[in-house]
């Protein structure tokens, strides 16, 4: 099994976020609550939006290798389609803090 | 041992209180904690269909809050996030979290959504004893 510290991943977030996680070192600047992310790279915020059935579009691709072992509830599943996203992203998720060394942040159109 | 269709295990779930761990928005927030919500299943709906658990959906009475886009909040339709043989109903019902998409278009009057935007929240929940 490839641990967690080997992959790069991305999380598709705001701005705010973003300035939150480098501050903090932890996605979700290390608030309480599910955090997701993925291996899926898109190229537009739209594109994100749609694959994993975000709220809204994301202004920031931050591309990451996680630092620590976060016990992982939800690995690699498929995204369901939600209202108009037509989903079948992969997304990753943990209910503990997941510390991370940034490699890339873009901003999308 | 008693059988139960998936709409008679959803009708025994009515009125059970439940706890949401809000994981989109990240920095949500109500009167219940950082990215927590209590609420109560008021209602559900399930395909009378074997083998379509994507279909089922959860209504809950949530502790209202206000949303991203200025909207009281006081309900919210969960419906699962994954494409999964399990649905979220049998995954209450067998103490476990239901991954969800949490649904709150009905509250956002049709002329002030943002085209770009599906108002929801992003999390899991499952039944609480509080």
């Amino acid at each position: 099994m490839t641990s967690l510290r080997e992959k790069v991943f991305y999380r598709y977030m705001s701005l705010a976020e973003s300035e939150a996680v480098e501050q903090s070192g932890l996605l979700r600047g290390g608030r309480p609550g599910r955090t997701y992310w993925t291996t899926d790279r898109y190229e537009s915020a739209r594109e994100a939006m749609g694959r994993l059935a975000l709220e809204n579009e994301p202004e920031i691709r931050l591309e990451f290798r996680i630092t620590n072992e976060p016990e992982l509830a939800v690995e690699g599943a498929t995204v369901a389609p939600d209202e108009a996203e037509p989903g079948r992203g992969t997304e990753y998720m943990s209910e503990q803090s997941v510390e991370v060394e940034v490699g890339r942040v873009d901003y999308l159109e | 041992m008693i059988t139960l269709s998936e709409e008679q295990i959803g009708r025994l779930l009515v009125g059970r209180r439940v706890s949401i761990s809000v994981g989109e928005p990240w920095d949500f927030a109500s009167e219940d904690g950082d990215n927590i919500l209590n609420g109560e299943i008021v209602g559900v709906e399930a395909s009378m269909e074997p083998g379509e658990p994507e279909k089922q959906k959860v209504r809950l009475a949530v502790t209202p809050f206000t949303a991203r886009t200025g909207h009281r909040i006081e309900h919210l339709t969960a419906h699962a996030r994954y494409v999964e043989d399990v649905g979220i109903i049998e995954r209450l019902a067998r103490g476990e979290d239901a991954e969800v998409n949490l649904s709150y278009v009905d509250q956002v009057p049709e002329d002030e959504r943002d085209p770009r935007g599906s108002p929801k929240l992003v999390g899991g929940f499952r039944l609480s004893d509080r």
